[in-house]
């Protein structure tokens, strides 16, 4: 995606979780944004294999 | 105060026989913050009265010869997400700054149970969403070693403390670093235990399932005094494990010979700074001498853990924050506001994928684990930048700092095993530098007996700054 449909993207995200951020705040995060979006596309890309997302935090 | 505070298992060994008295370490304590505070901007909140009154009570059950506990008449400080009752707990941020909890933390009941005394609330990154510790609200906290320098963060106010004689110990909380990394850069000893090893009832969260409680002191005898008091079980935090709390110290046999020691190379040790390579390797040859058994080895899967990682803390942290960044967002610093924003691009599948990860990566330190006793590691690939450095040459490339500095540790937090930073040596330009000894989930014990018989033969953890 292109830097302003990314800027898009968020204001639609923020919008929808109920969060009425200015404009300037918006723009400012545009930097990080790129790295975020990217960030998350290598998540999707990476293979879990039969994991089970079920973490047992306590570990014992 | 001319002479270093002792550590906290000396100073409560002199308490007890009555070589010096709460009272006096109290006052000296308070001395030092007035001194220094102003530049290195370690403390939020000096609760000076409520601590002599503390002390001068633990100097009356001194002289009257009264059972004393384990931490009686040690000053402590507390990173100020911990809630304390009656006392402000701000979390560094605007938005709580007149907050007052009816209750302490459990960590803290432990603490004063066993005879500490609260010296005050320490500054952190705000919210604890950083490693720099930056807080434009009570000011940044300063490195006491070179105060243009970052303390690190984001128990940033709790290494500072202790490394500026201020505190004896404090308290930190860890989410990708927060223990590790202030240690690092101070020149401290800070412990990360277990997930479940001790309670996060009373203690603001970042990330739920990354956040973890633990001490940061001169050596790693302090810190098994402290993690004695505070591990156990706690119904309060549903988290916490039922396993007995062993006695941490009795650990501390100075004996690693036989151990199995394993220096985590490639995405551990590239990109980082000659000098903190150089001195993490020295000191693997060093617990090599002392008759461990050292390899290399390597974890493949570390490398998807800052992805996921996002994916985790980002959810869990816009969660919990939701409320104030509907109502109150102009009230956050900038860098923390944005971070907690960019969680919205987060979906709900990508926090599955995260967890699905931190299960496969938890599964292949714990598979290693069955070969090794304990691995080590740089705490972070660098010394401490400077203030308002955000991208610096380190390993040989630039590098955007705040990533540099989570590295390293972040993948700890992500599967939930015990790390110790522990003082391995100085950069040419006199800064700290931190190696990191990670060990099997729940065996505390191990990690603290290497950092010790590491510390007994070495003596960068005594070196204290020059006054700042």
């Amino acid at each position: 995606m292109t830097p302003a449909a990314d800027l898009e993207l968020l204001r639609t995200l923020a919008r929808r979780h109920g969060f009425t951020w200015s404009e300037a705040m918006l723009q400012a995060l545009a930097p990080q944004l790129e790295w975020a979006l990217e960030a998350l596309a290598a998540l999707e890309r990476i293979d879990p294999g039969p994991e089970d997302p079920a973490v047992q935090y306590r570990l014992e | 105060m001319a002479e270093p505070l002792p550590g906290v298992v000396d100073l409560a060994r002199m308490i007890a026989t009555k070589e010096v008295s709460p009272v006096e370490i109290t006052r000296r304590c308070l001395e030092r913050i007035t001194a220094h505070d102003g530049t290195l901007r370690a403390f939020i909140t000096v609760a000076g009265d409520a601590a002599l009154e503390q002390a001068r009570r633990a100097e009356a059950e001194v002289v009257a010869g009264r059972p004393l506990g384990p931490l009686h008449g040690v000053p402590v400080g507390l990173k100020d997400l911990f809630e304390t009752r009656g006392l402000r707990t701000t979390a560094g941020s605007r938005i709580l700054a007149d907050f007052v909890p009816d209750r302490d933390a459990t960590v803290v009941a432990r603490l004063r149970a066993a005879g500490a005394i609260v010296l005050g609330k320490l500054n952190l990154h705000e919210f604890a969403y950083g490693p720099e510790g930056v807080n434009v609200h009570y000011g940044t906290t300063r490195n006491p070693w070179d105060v243009s320098r970052l303390a690190g963060g984001s128990s940033s106010g709790s290494a500072v403390a202790v490394a500026a004689d201020m505190v004896a110990a404090a308290l930190g909380s860890d989410t990708g670093g927060s223990i590790r990394i202030p240690a690092a850069f101070c020149g401290l000893t800070g412990l990360k235990p277990t997930y479940g090893r001790v309670s996060r009832a009373g203690v603001l969260p970042l990330a739920w399932t990354m956040d973890h409680v633990g001490p940061m002191a001169r050596t790693a005898a302090d810190c098994a005094r402290l993690l004695t008091v505070l591990a156990g079980p706690d119904p309060a935090d549903p988290t916490t494990s039922p396993r007995p709390v062993p006695d941490y110290e009795a650990a501390l046999t100075g004996d690693i010979r036989g151990l199995r020691v394993g220096l985590l190379e490639g995405f551990f040790l590239d990109g980082t700074d000659p000098p903190v390579r150089a001195a993490v390797e020295d000191a693997a040859r060093m617990l090599a001498a002392l008759g461990a058994v050292v390899d290399r080895v390597t974890l493949a899967a570390v490398p998807d853990v800052a992805a996921a990682a996002f994916a985790i803390v980002g959810s869990e942290a816009l969660a919990y924050h939701a409320g104030w960044l509907r109502t109150r967002p102009e009230d956050y610093q900038p860098d923390v506001r944005e971070r907690l924003q960019l969680g919205v691009v987060i979906g709900g599948a990508h926090y599955v994928r995260g967890q699905q990860v931190r299960g496969r990566v938890r599964a292949e330190v714990d598979q290693v684990l069955t070969r090794f006793d304990v691995l080590l590691a740089p705490t972070t690939p660098c010394a401490a930048p400077r203030v308002g450095e955000r991208e610096a040459v380190i390993g040989g490339r630039p590098t955007d700092v705040r990533s540099a500095l989570l590295r390293l540790t972040r993948p700890f937090n992500f599967t939930g095993h015990p790390a110790c930073s522990v003082p391995c040596g100085f950069t040419g330009n006199g800064l700290p530098v931190g190696l990191q000894i990670v060990g099997r989930a729940f065996d505390e014990a191990t990690v603290l007996r290497v950092a010790d018989a590491y510390q007994r033969g070495s003596d960068w953890h005594r070196r204290r700054p020059r006054q700042p």
